[in-house]
């Protein structure tokens, strides 16, 4: 991320920005359609948001009048506390204030580096409905994230790298069907969970949790929710519940970069 | 980009910030403070109304250089804000010298209206005792170029150390310590940063620098071993800023 805003230089290869090479002659005209929040949001803490937002604007040399800065500030929730000290503020607040930094000069693009790192719960859910604001504002967000729970409900689309290597590219959509399984969580009384792998012996069943019932049922072609339940019923096995088996994007990324490990049904016993 | 409202922004930085602000406020009082103090006692000769104030801007003059001159980047360090001083203005030396040109112009402002300032309280004193006070145009300019050199090298100590407390300590150690020990050393010491600029400033002045005492290089030796100390000092921290990750 550092290196396609020209902060650090590459050793080899090149980057572009928006069309324009790192380091461009031109390059200074895509910063200037470029909003960034690199790490920690870069804010003068002895500045109040408002000042904040007025230097970056004079900075790129536009016109900001007060209603633009009391948009952002909306935006960001911080109209409550446009005055005081950004150095005051907690991680979250610095946050919002930072990538309101990032948009004040309506930017067609905002770099986003592990915007909710350092975040309580609160703050995760702030961030991301914020980020969910801005594209319906025609500005792009490119988030780099380790917390791949929450790109997964703030993306549309992922690059997955591993080792500085693209190992997968394409809607979250497409890339979470992509490890989809025909699989399907049933919940079963818990005396009759050593029952379905035995009867339904043409099925791979994995026992999620012995307590409650709850087993993973890995169907063959063909087979649907509907024949999965018809197959126990004819068992005389009744489920309390049976749901497709969702493939989270943390599974999904572990396989890609960890084929061996199956994250969902570790611990789970085996039972055919 | 434009490099005038770079300019711009540096100087709001400089306006909104404490440090700017303390740093010519004790100015003021240190230039201030001999004519209050003169208001009440009678010195014990009529030099004393313009020495005391002068001898004050000369001391403090070079140490508020050196406090906002490394305040200037280093304070941009000290906050993680460097990363969106060069995402706004990716071209670095661009953005160090317009910030180096900023921070020299209104540190030269500060300085001739202190220089003023004191010159004026003293007059305004000398008067009231019947003293009439000569404006030594000469020797206050030599001690603002002295404090302005001071000032470029603590600035240069920031971009190079990358912190804003270690290039104040580093400027003040150069001229109180460095100095003087390399000054022990027989030829060497006559090409030490102060010596070589109090050279100059001395010329400016027509008179010696009572701290570096007289001068023991001549004027061209003077401007060449400024130039490389500077060429060391600027060159050094224009090289690391626009090559150095950040």
């Amino acid at each position: 991320m550092k290196m396609l805003l020209g902060l650090v230089k590459p050793t080899s290869g090149r980057a572009s920005l928006l069309g324009t090479d790192v380091g461009a002659a031109d390059f200074t005209h895509a910063l200037r359609r470029t909003g960034a929040l690199i790490e920690a949001p870069a804010l003068y803490e002895r500045l109040s948001a408002r000042k904040n937002l007025e230097l970056q604007a004079l900075a790129l040399g536009i016109a900001v009048d007060k209603k633009r800065i009391d948009e952002l500030l909306e935006l960001v929730d911080l109209s409550g506390r446009a005055k005081d000290k950004a150095g005051g503020y907690s991680l979250g607040m610095k946050q919002r204030l930072g990538i309101a930094v990032g948009l004040i000069g309506n930017p067609e693009i905002v770099v986003l580096d592990e915007p909710a790192n350092g975040l309580d719960p609160a703050g995760i859910v702030e961030i991301r409905e914020l980020l969910r604001r801005l594209p319906a504002m025609g500005t792009t967000v490119l988030v780099s994230s380790h917390q791949l729970a929450e790109v997964q409900q703030a993306c549309d689309g992922l690059v997955v790298l591993a080792e500085g290597r693209l190992i997968a590219q394409g809607t979250t959509e497409e890339i979470l069907r992509s490890h989809q399984t025909n699989a399907f969580i049933v919940r079963v009384d818990p005396v009759e969970t050593s029952l379905i792998g035995h009867r339904l012996s043409n099925l791979d069943v994995n026992v999620i949790d012995e307590a409650t019932g709850l087993v993973s049922v890995s169907l063959p072609d063909g087979w649907d929710g509907r024949t999965l339940n018809q197959a126990l019923v004819a068992e005389d096995i009744f489920a309390f519940e049976l749901a497709p088996e969702k493939v989270s994007l943390e599974e999904a990324f572990l396989t890609m970069t960890h084929p061996t490990a199956t994250p969902a049904l570790n611990g789970a016993a085996h039972v055919h | 980009m434009s490099t005038k409202s770079i300019a711009r922004a540096e100087a709001f930085k400089i306006r909104s910030h404490r440090t700017p602000m303390v740093t010519a406020a004790v100015m003021f009082l240190a230039v201030l403070a001999p004519a209050a103090v003169l208001m009440f006692y009678t010195p014990s000769g009529p030099s004393a109304y313009s020495d005391a104030w002068s001898a004050t801007y000369g001391l403090i003059g070079p140490l508020v250089a050196i406090v906002f001159g490394g305040w200037l980047l280093g304070t941009e360090y000290r906050q993680g804000t460097t990363k969106r001083m060069l995402t706004t203005e990716p071209r670095r030396m661009r953005a160090l010298a317009t910030k180096g040109a900023v921070g020299a112009g209104v540190l030269s402002v500060l300085l001739a209206a202190t220089a003023l300032t004191g010159w004026g309280a003293a007059w305004i004193v000398g008067n009231m005792n019947d003293i009439s006070i000569a404006w030594n145009g000469r020797e206050l300019l030599a001690s603002g170029l002295f404090a302005l050199a001071a000032g470029a090298v603590s600035f240069a100590l920031s971009a190079i150390t990358r912190s804003d407390s270690f290039a104040m300590v580093g400027s003040v150690a150069l001229v109180l310590v460095l100095d003087p020990l390399l000054s022990l050393i027989p030829k060497i010491g006559d090409y030490t940063f102060v010596t070589a600029v109090s050279t100059l400033t001395d010329k400016v002045a027509g008179s010696v620098n009572v701290f570096a005492g007289p001068a023991s290089l001549t004027v061209t030796s003077a401007v060449i071993t400024t130039g490389a100390w500077f060429a060391a000092f600027i060159g050094g921290a224009a090289y690391l800023f626009s090559t150095r990750d950040v």
